[in-house]
C-alpha cells in the first residue's frame, strides 16, 4: 500500500517540482496522441460514416476485418511500423523511425480501426428516419453526412474517448518505433516501462498517476462538452 | 394546367417483391392530390418515388418534362416531402426549421422567415428556442411542416401528416397546408386516411391498393373482415348490425376488397317509401362540398361508422334539403361492383 501513497506523493512532488524529463514525457504524450487522435478522426469519421451508412458487396466481410482490427496488440501495430519504417522497409528513406511522426504513424494504426468500427456502429444506430427527412429537405450526400455524424455526436464522442483512451495509453508503439529517447521521444508510458525496469517503482507509480490525471482531465473536458450540447 | 408528374410503367420491388406498379400516372400543377388505400397499398412508396427519394426500380418518371435523371438541383429543391412521423434534428426547433434554408444557403432574414412558418403552423416564436426533446408529438410534427413550408416549395408531399397527432394539432396542420397553397400557389400531395379531408380539399383523389391505382375519383372501398349469406355471397356486417350482401360474390375470397362507385348509391331523406326495401342501409351524413372541377356535390356519410360517398346534383340536393346529421335511408347496388 505505501508504494501506492509514496507514488502519489511522488507525482505530487514530481509535478510540483517542474521536473524537465517528466514533464517532457507528459507533453510528448500528449502532442502525439492529440495528433494520432486528430488524424484518426479525419480520416475514420467518413470512412465509418460510408460502412454504416451504405449497402455494397462485401461489407460484412470488411466490417469483420475492421472489428478484427480492434484487438490488434500495440506491439504488433509497433512492429509492422518498425518494418515498414526502418532503413530496409517502404518507408525507410523518410527517416521516420524513433521520431514523433512515428508514434503518430503507429498510433493512427492503433485508433483508426476503433473510429471506424464505432462510427459504422452510431451510423447504423441512428434512426433510419432521418435520412428520409434529410433526403426530403434536399440535402446531398455529404451534407446527410455532416448532419449524420452531427446527430451521432454523443456517440461518436464516446468513440474518439475509446480510441483517445487507447491511443495515451499504448505502449508497444511509443517503444518499438519511438526508441524512448529522452526528451524526445519517451513518452509518460515508455517512462514508467523504463523507471519500473529501473527498479524505480514509485516514480513508474507516479508517472502513472499522471497519466490517468491527464486521462481523467480529456474526460472531465468531454463529458461538460456532451452536457452543455445535451442541455 | 400543365403537367406537373409523369410516371410510366412505373415499378418498385422491394426484397423481390412487387410493391408498386403504376403504367401510367399524370399529375396536374397547382392542384391539392390526395392519395389514399389501405396501409401497405403503396402510398408512401409512390410518394418517396415523387419527392425523387428513391429511384424507382423501373419505369420513367418525369417533373415538368424533365427525366429523373436530368433534374437539376433547383428543381429537386423545390420539391419537398414530409415523411410519416417525421425526424427533428437534436437541436433546437430554429436550427431544424431553418435547416432546409441553410441547405440552399439562403439565409438572408432568417428569425423573420422563422417567425412567419411557424405562425403558418399554429405556433408563435417562442417555440423556436425550444429543444427538440421539449415537444409533444403534435408540436413535433407542426414544427417538421413548418421545416418544409419555411421553404417555399412548389410541390409539398406530405405522407399523413396527422395520424397520431391531437386533434387540434391536426386540425392546424389541415389549415397551414390550405395556407401553404393559397400563399405560395404550392402543389400538394397527400396521403391519409382522412377520407373526408380529402374529400374536402383534394381537387384529385387517387385510390392505391397493393401496389396498382384503383381509380382517381369518389370510390368507396370496403375491407374484410366479411361475413357470409345463405347463398354463401360475402356480406358486410356493420357494428350496429346492419349488413350489405355483394351481390355475385361466393367466389371471392375472404381477404377480398370491393370498390363501390359513388354513382351506385342512392340516398334519401323525405318520401323514401318508393326506395325502402330490405336491403336498405340507415346512414348519417357527415358533410357536404362541391366535387372538385365539376357541377357535383359529394355528399360524405357513415354507416356504423364506415365512411362512404356518393355523388348527387345541385337540384337533387336542394329537393332533399339535406343537411350534414341528416338520417337518410342508403341503397347500395351492389350486383356490379369492383373486385380488388
Amino acid at each position: 500500500m505505501n508504494l501506492f501513497t509514496d507514488g502519489f506523493d511522488q507525482a505530487i512532488d514530481l509535478l510540483m517540482s517542474g521536473n524537465s524529463s517528466v514533464y517532457s514525457a507528459i507533453s510528448t504524450t500528449i502532442t502525439v496522441s492529440s495528433w494520432s487522435l486528430l488524424i484518426s478522426l479525419l480520416i475514420g469519421l467518413p470512412l465509418g460514416f460510408a460502412l454504416g451508412y451504405y449497402n455494397f458487396f462485401g461489407k460484412a466481410i470488411l466490417r469483420t476485418f475492421v472489428d478484427t482490427l480492434l484487438a490488434l496488440p500495440t506491439v504488433v501495430i509497433g512492429l509492422i511500423a518498425y518494418t515498414m519504417l526502418s532503413q530496409a522497409g517502404p518507408l525507410g528513406e523518410y527517416n521516420l523511425l524513433f521520431s514523433q511522426e512515428a508514434i503518430i504513424i503507429g498510433q493512427i494504426v492503433l485508433g483508426l480501426p476503433i473510429i471506424i468500427a464505432l462510427t459504422a456502429a452510431q451510423v447504423e444506430s441512428v434512426d433510419k428516419r432521418l435520412y428520409s427527412s434529410l433526403k426530403g429537405l434536399g440535402a446531398h450526400s455529404f451534407q446527410i453526412l455532416t448532419a449524420t455524424l452531427i446527430e451521432a455526436r454523443f456517440g461518436i464522442m464516446t468513440a474518439a474517448m475509446t480510441a483517445y483512451g487507447r491511443i495515451i495509453t499504448e505502449i508497444g508503439i511509443s517503444m518499438m518505433v519511438g526508441g524512448n529517447i529522452k526528451y524526445h521521444t519517451r513518452t509518460v508510458t515508455t517512462a514508467i516501462a523504463l523507471e519500473t525496469g529501473k527498479g524505480e517503482f514509485v516514480t513508474g507509480i507516479a508517472l502513472g498517476l499522471v497519466l490517468f490525471a491527464v486521462a481523467l482531465i480529456v474526460n472531465i473536458a468531454l463529458s461538460m462538452l456532451k452536457k452543455g450540447w445535451t442541455q | 394546367m400543365s403537367i406537373l408528374y409523369k410516371l410510366q410503367n412505373i415499378e418498385q420491388f422491394y426484397d423481390g417483391k412487387k410493391v408498386l406498379n403504376i403504367n401510367n400516372l399524370t399529375l396536374e400543377e397547382n392542384q391539392i392530390i390526395g392519395f389514399f388505400g389501405p396501409n401497405g397499398s403503396g402510398k408512401s412508396t409512390l410518394l418517396s418515388i415523387l419527392s425523387f427519394i428513391n429511384k424507382p426500380t423501373s419505369g420513367d418518371i418525369s417533373f415538368k418534362g424533365l427525366s429523373n435523371n436530368k433534374l437539376d438541383l433547383l428543381s429537386r429543391h423545390s420539391i419537398v416531402i414530409l415523411p410519416q412521423n417525421p425526424y427533428l434534428l437534436k437541436r433546437s426547433v430554429y436550427d431544424n426549421i431553418t435547416y432546409g434554408l441553410k441547405l440552399r444557403k439562403e439565409i438572408d432574414n432568417l428569425d423573420q422567415r422563422v417567425e412567419e412558418a411557424l405562425n403558418l403552423v399554429g405556433l408563435d416564436l417562442s417555440f423556436s428556442k425550444r429543444k427538440w426533446s421539449a415537444l409533444s408529438g403534435g408540436e413535433a410534427q407542426r414544427v417538421a411542416l413548418a421545416a418544409r413550408l419555411i421553404l417555399k416549395p412548389k410541390v409539398l408531399i406530405l405522407d399523413e401528416p396527422t395520424s397520431g397527432v391531437d386533434t387540434n394539432s391536426a386540425q392546424l396542420i389541415k389549415e397551414a397546408v390550405l395556407q401553404a397553397k393559397q400563399k405560395y400557389n404550392t402543389t400538394i400531395l397527400i396521403s391519409s386516411h382522412d377520407h373526408n379531408w380529402l374529400n374536402h380539399i383534394c381537387d384529385q383523389r387517387i385510390a392505391l391498393f397493393q401496389g396498382e391505382l384503383v381509380q382517381s375519383g369518389s370510390v368507396n372501398l370496403l375491407f374484410a373482415p366479411w361475413g357470409k349469406d345463405e347463398n354463401n355471397n360475402l356480406v358486410k356486417v356493420f357494428m350496429d348490425g346492419q349488413e350489405l350482401v355483394i351481390q355475385n360474390s361466393k367466389e371471392k375470397k375472404n381477404d377480398s376488397v370491393v370498390m363501390i362507385n359513388s354513382q351506385y348509391i342512392t340516398i334519401c331523406k323525405k318520401g323514401c317509401d318508393h326506395m325502402i326495401n330490405q336491403d336498405t342501409l340507415m346512414g348519417k351524413i357527415s358533410s357536404i362540398h362541391q366535387e372538385p372541377l365539376s357541377d357535383y356535390l359529394l355528399i360524405d356519410f357513415l354507416i356504423s361508422g364506415v365512411s362512404f360517398v356518393c355523388k348527387l346534383t345541385r337540384e337533387e340536393m336542394q329537393e332533399q334539403s339535406l343537411l350534414p346529421g341528416d338520417k337518410i335511408n342508403i341503397n347500395i347496388d351492389t350486383s356490379d361492383v369492383c373486385w380488388i
